[in-house]
């Protein structure tokens, strides 16, 4: 189990890198299974652990509650429509069709789960950091840490338009007006992002940026990729075999 | 307006920001024509009083009445985002645009005035404070004393009966300062002012009180 | 329109993030190393902008503005949108790692085809004057309609290859709960070509060829 960790504290970047690989790992295995009954367990689990970290304060209860029921609005979607087939004046219910919404309903919340209880606590930072050790190419790994730098700047300058427009009296509601002042605040955000865009664009020819620096990040060593591909295969061999 | 009370009054107020409490047992009263310079080094909680005076930062305490009428939810205070006019700290994140004039119309149409009305408000307000050759300019092009000036013009447009400014010459050369200034006794409103600058206090405040540190 | 995990077949998964990935590796080719600082800014800038709530009846919806994000970004939409994707499904849940290839191409596909459509109606003339306001207003609705609608086209088909008749009423229903966050994301984008073009023409014009 892991320790209790206050959300800023950031792991170790091998830990990181192991927590982001295992969430996309069981995400593969768990969407492909067939088995009611281990899907069951595997939710079970997920449910535990997402639980256990939101006891230790990793992932707060409220948010893990909201995320299962943002994920399960599309599982509602599912037994509003599958398990029924239109035939004749009214719909029928369907044996084969319940089946299918039962199977996908455990995969949609068993990856969830797992994932939720395996990234509990990590910020956009650390996501970052984790994907880029597990061997995105260099220039996507940069454009992600970027966009997590920049998406702090932009957050707080769009609750700032949002509190001076609140200011001058803007009150949204389902109208016009609202349209084109959320328009407005739109077009904002996107001329702060040019118009930082630009400065930082000098900054970088201030500093005689030329060709690419080096990149942060280091592959992962060639061996561990071996094992994780090899322990990939033989999970889904496995599960395969269970189905 | 209620001539009797005051416009602001604020009984044992208790501000928070982040969680973190940063004015304890605070009484606050402005009656109709003064000016009231709020001091104190940055840290001290001037901008949360701000705020909160709006709604934007929830009371942790305290009572509040604002215009004669108590005000707790967001219900209660925001028909009052008008009436009460505040000028932010940062005059860059308050202009809207595109164009000076339809930033100064902003705060009309949120009241419901058309197109034309509002920017006929818009025009006389620049005309009044004296920047009616700005209004087709585009607000990202201002100067930063230009950029105060236009953003004192969006909340006058809404015809405050309070205005409430945020540290208002912070940033402003001499002449752009004196100019602001200038623009704010003209404009003969009840205002309270927060300021770590002594010298922008000047003959313009009629009153004046010091934030603390907050207490450890 | 993010699709779920443990919906989608694993031919069609894998179908999908193999073109997914050609996708990502085209844009991370044609966005050269000194724009990166100016597609991370406008990728961040778009995911902001989707966390704004739009009040609709009684419920509100969130901006999805892939259409507009493409016009903007051309062939660099892969790429950004991979970033924002992966971050969505690790803090939010909202999506997932194994449909993180369909779910980019049902995003992005229509982005680029907005790109590719409606650039010509939004770039200033020679001398920089902008096109005029009406031409705007119609390059940003068709930029909304062209994003939502290939997006809900695309979701369709990969549920079709998926299930089949299976899933024909679940399209149904996904389609019309899109349809507010259509009609939406079409008025704002509209309005939102129209001010850019006023507020700082240069950003359209970084729309590039």
């Amino acid at each position: 189990m892991r320790t209790a960790l206050p959300a800023t504290a950031t792991p170790p970047a091998p830990r990181l890198r192991l927590r982001l690989g295992t969430a996309v790992g069981i995400s593969v295995l768990l969407s492909q299974l067939t088995s009611p009954g281990l899907l069951l367990a595997a939710c079970a689990a997920g449910l535990l652990l997402a639980l256990a970290a939101s006891a230790n304060g990793v992932l707060p209860l409220h948010s893990l509650l909201r995320r299962i029921a943002s994920v399960n609005l599309f599982v509602a979607m599912l037994w509003l429509t599958l398990p029924w087939a239109l035939q004749g004046g009214g719909p029928q219910w369907s044996e084969a069709g319940a089946h299918h919404a039962l199977l996908i309903s455990l995969r949609t919340n068993a990856v969830a789960l797992g994932c939720m209880a395996l990234l509990a606590g990590l910020d956009a930072f650390a996501i970052a950091r984790a994907a880029a050790g597990l061997g995105l190419p260099s220039r996507l790994a940069r454009l992600l840490v970027l966009t997590v730098r920049y998406l702090g700047v932009l957050d707080d300058t769009r609750r700032r338009i949002d509190l001076a427009m609140r200011a001058r009296g803007f009150r949204p509601g389902a109208n016009r007006r609202t349209v084109a002042v959320l328009a407005q605040q739109l077009a904002l955000i996107l001329v702060h992002a040019m118009l930082r865009a630009e400065r930082v664009d000098l900054a970088l020819r201030a500093r005689a940026f030329a060709t690419a620096p080096q990149p942060a990040t280091r592959a992962p060593r060639p061996w561990r990729w071996a094992a994780g591909t090899a322990a990939l295969c033989l999970g889904s061999s496995l599960l395969w075999l269970l189905r | 307006m209620n001539a009797a009370g005051p416009l602001i009054l604020g009984r044992g107020l208790r501000l928070a920001r982040a969680g973190k409490v940063v004015v304890e047992a605070f009484d606050l009263e402005l009656h109709a024509g003064e000016r009231l310079f709020v001091l104190g080094a940055s840290g001290t909680g001037k901008t949360t009083l701000l705020h909160s005076l709006l709604g934007f930062v929830p009371l942790a305490g305290g009572e509040l009445q604002l215009l004669g009428r108590t005000c707790r939810s967001e219900q209660d205070f925001a028909p009052l985002r008008g009436p009460l006019g505040l000028l932010f700290q940062d005059a860059g994140d308050q202009l809207f645009g595109p164009t000076v004039a339809e930033d100064a119309a902003f705060g009309p149409l949120n009241r419901g005035a058309s197109a034309a009305e509002a920017r006929e408000i818009a025009l006389q307000t620049l005309a009044r404070i004296g920047i009616a050759h700005l209004a087709e300019r585009p607000v990202h092009a201002l100067s930063g004393g230009e950029q105060r000036l236009a953003a004192l013009a969006g909340v006058l447009a809404m015809s405050p009966q309070v205005l409430l400014l945020d540290e208002p010459t912070t940033g402003l050369d001499e002449a752009a300062s004196e100019r602001l200034l200038g623009v704010l006794a003209d404009s003969g409103l009840s205002m309270i002012v927060a300021s770590h600058d002594p010298a922008c206090v000047g003959a313009l405040a009629t009153r004046r009180i010091t934030l603390a540190p907050a207490p450890r | 329109m993010h699709l779920a995990e443990g919906v989608l077949s694993a031919p069609v998964l894998a179908g999908a993030a193999a073109l997914a990935a050609a996708g990502v590796a085209f844009g991370l080719r044609r966005l050269g190393e000194a724009q990166l600082p100016l597609a991370a800014l406008l990728g961040a800038a778009f995911f902001v902008a989707s966390t704004i709530h739009v009040p609709v009846g009684v419920g509100s919806v969130h901006l999805i503005l892939n259409g507009l994000a493409g016009l903007m970004l051309g062939w660099a939409v892969f790429p950004v949108f991979f970033v924002a994707l992966l971050l969505q499904a690790a803090l939010f849940s909202f999506g997932g790692f194994t449909v993180l290839g369909a779910n980019l191409l049902i995003m992005a596909l229509p982005a680029v085809a907005a790109h590719y459509l409606l650039r010509r109606l939004v770039r200033p003339a020679e001398d920089g004057t902008p096109p005029p306001r009406r031409r705007l207003l119609v390059a940003g609705a068709a930029c909304g309609i062209v994003g939502i609608g290939g997006a809900a086209a695309l979701a369709s088909l990969a549920l079709v290859l998926s299930g089949g008749h299976l899933f024909t009423e679940l399209i149904g229903l996904l389609v019309l709960a899109h349809l507010p966050v259509f009609v939406v994301d079409a008025l704002i984008s509209a309005a939102t070509v129209a001010l850019l073009a006023r507020m700082l023409p240069a950003a359209l014009a970084a729309v590039r060829a």
